[in-house]
């Protein structure tokens, strides 16, 4: 392991569906007739047909990690992220719940679900992920956080099961009806969940990286502080190392802002932000982070 | 004058418009028969959802004495619909074509350009507008049925 090169992508795939006419429309047939009879023109006017488009129910849950989150055995509350999708042509109301998937060589505790504030990281100012609101063709981002356990090793597959308030305990085909239409259940059982890996690394570099608000949410003109702490996990000489970092869609770099510990350093290149630091090395366990690299953003 | 205007009363009077036209709705719904098969058959729409197509079956009605002719039945495809396309069939013999310009004008499929320049293309059936059907006759007392089938956008 001589070399690394660690990139981040946040809102790595904000999938959008067209979830088509809006719950609640009425849809209207009228056809027109004209005839002769005995060489005088008639005409008629069909009744006015109104069908009202019902709500169909559907989601989908996408792990956003493009690969395994690595993790070091002993880490407190690492997160990784989902977005669910509202596909469905109506506003909808969810909870959520933790799941493992099949390969757990080891089990991660402490598990809790939280709602992105906006800026695509997981920070203290996220909130618990409860009855979240998603209208039709939106989505949120998520975040399963979970302590890893000293003896962990291997992967371990765990995620986030979304469950519809409108739903309840309706299956796949049920309908019910709603204030002037019908809910109909859309939602495969396998959509409804997704699972991301936590790979354990002896030895590896661990990016955590956090976000500050310039505004109590995300605004247009709002300036976001980015900081990565480099963490080595486990024990030994990680070199060349290069943090690489997208900057996110609707954001523009600050100049200048881009620092390696305090310290002006790195590129922009126009799409992201790159600093080299130099090796390091770890001779005892330690979950310190050892630099630190910040820059700012302007919400555009 | 007078008299021309007291003979179109009384034509009118012996000639009466004796000919309905009632608009009705349907969807695709699979049952399973008491064998096991899956059998798809249409009923009233009432589930619709975006993608749903909806069969719309237009029943012309004549109630009087005499047989109605040259029936011409205009469809507008609804707001938020999309025909579907070799959808639109008739009871009997008719022509049927489509219009792209909301009902001004009516074309075969093949006669239907939309776009100018480099953009200009056949239309493709989810663009049509509206949709015509010419009857030749409809028989008194007689009833018969023009419909066309369209997907909710």
């Amino acid at each position: 392991m001589s070399k690394y090169i660690l990139s981040i992508f946040i809102f790595i795939i904000q999938v959008s569906y067209a979830v088509g006419v809006p719950a609640g429309t009425e849809i209207k047939n009228v056809a027109h007739l004209d005839y002769t009879v005995d060489e005088v023109k008639f005409s008629a006017t069909s009744n006015t047909l109104v069908d009202i488009v019902d709500q169909k129910v559907d989601m989908k849950m996408v792990c956003q990690e493009s690969e395994s989150v690595v993790v070091g055995i002993g880490e407190k509350k690492r997160a990784m992220s989902f977005i669910l999708n509202n596909t469905g042509n109506g506003k909808d109301t969810y909870n959520f719940s933790p799941i493992e998937g099949e390969t757990l060589d080891f089990t991660v505790s402490n598990k809790e679900i939280y709602l992105d504030n906006g800026d695509g990281v997981f920070s203290e100012e996220d909130s618990l992920a409860s009855d979240v609101d998603v209208q039709a063709d939106g989505n949120v981002t998520l975040f399963l956080v979970s302590d890893i356990p000293d003896d962990a090793d291997k992967f371990s597959y765990n995620g986030i099961k979304a469950s519809s308030t409108i739903q309840g305990s309706l299956v796949y085909g049920d309908s019910k009806k709603l204030d002037n239409f019908y809910a109909v259940m859309a939602t495969r059982e396998d959509a409804k969940s997704d699972v991301c890996a936590y790979e354990v690394s002896h030895l590896a570099l661990a990016l955590e990286k956090t976000a500050t608000l310039s505004s109590d949410k995300v605004y247009s003109g709002t300036t976001i502080h980015y900081k990565i702490d480099v963490k080595v996990i486990g024990e030994g000489t990680v070199k060349d190392i290069v943090v690489n970092d997208n900057i996110s869609k609707g954001t523009t770099y600050i100049e200048d802002s881009l620092k390696l510990d305090g310290v002006t350093a790195g590129d922009f290149n126009g799409t992201a932000v790159s600093v080299a630091l130099a090796s390091i090395t770890q001779t005892k366990a330690s979950s310190d982070p050892k630099h630190q690299v910040t820059f700012d953003v302007r919400v555009q | 004058m007078k008299k021309f205007v007291m003979a179109s009363a009384l034509l009118l009077t012996m000639v009466q418009a004796n000919v309905m036209i009632n608009s009705a709705s349907f969807q695709e719904q699979t049952k399973v028969s008491p064998s096991g098969e899956k059998v798809k058959e249409w009923v009233k729409a009432s589930k619709v959802v975006p993608g749903t197509m909806i069969r719309y079956v237009n029943t012309l009605d004549n109630s009087g004495d005499k047989p109605a002719t040259k029936l011409v039945v205009n469809n507008p495809v609804p707001e938020n619909m999309e025909y579907v396309a070799n959808s639109a069939s008739c009871q009997g013999s008719c022509v049927i074509s489509y219009s792209v310009d909301g009902g001004k004008t009516y074309k075969q499929p093949e006669e239907l350009f939309l776009g100018v320049g480099e953009d200009k293309h056949l239309a493709k059936a989810s663009e049509y507008t509206d949709i015509r059907w010419v009857v030749d006759s409809l028989g008194a007392t007689s009833q018969s049925s023009v419909e066309y089938k369209a997907r909710l956008k």
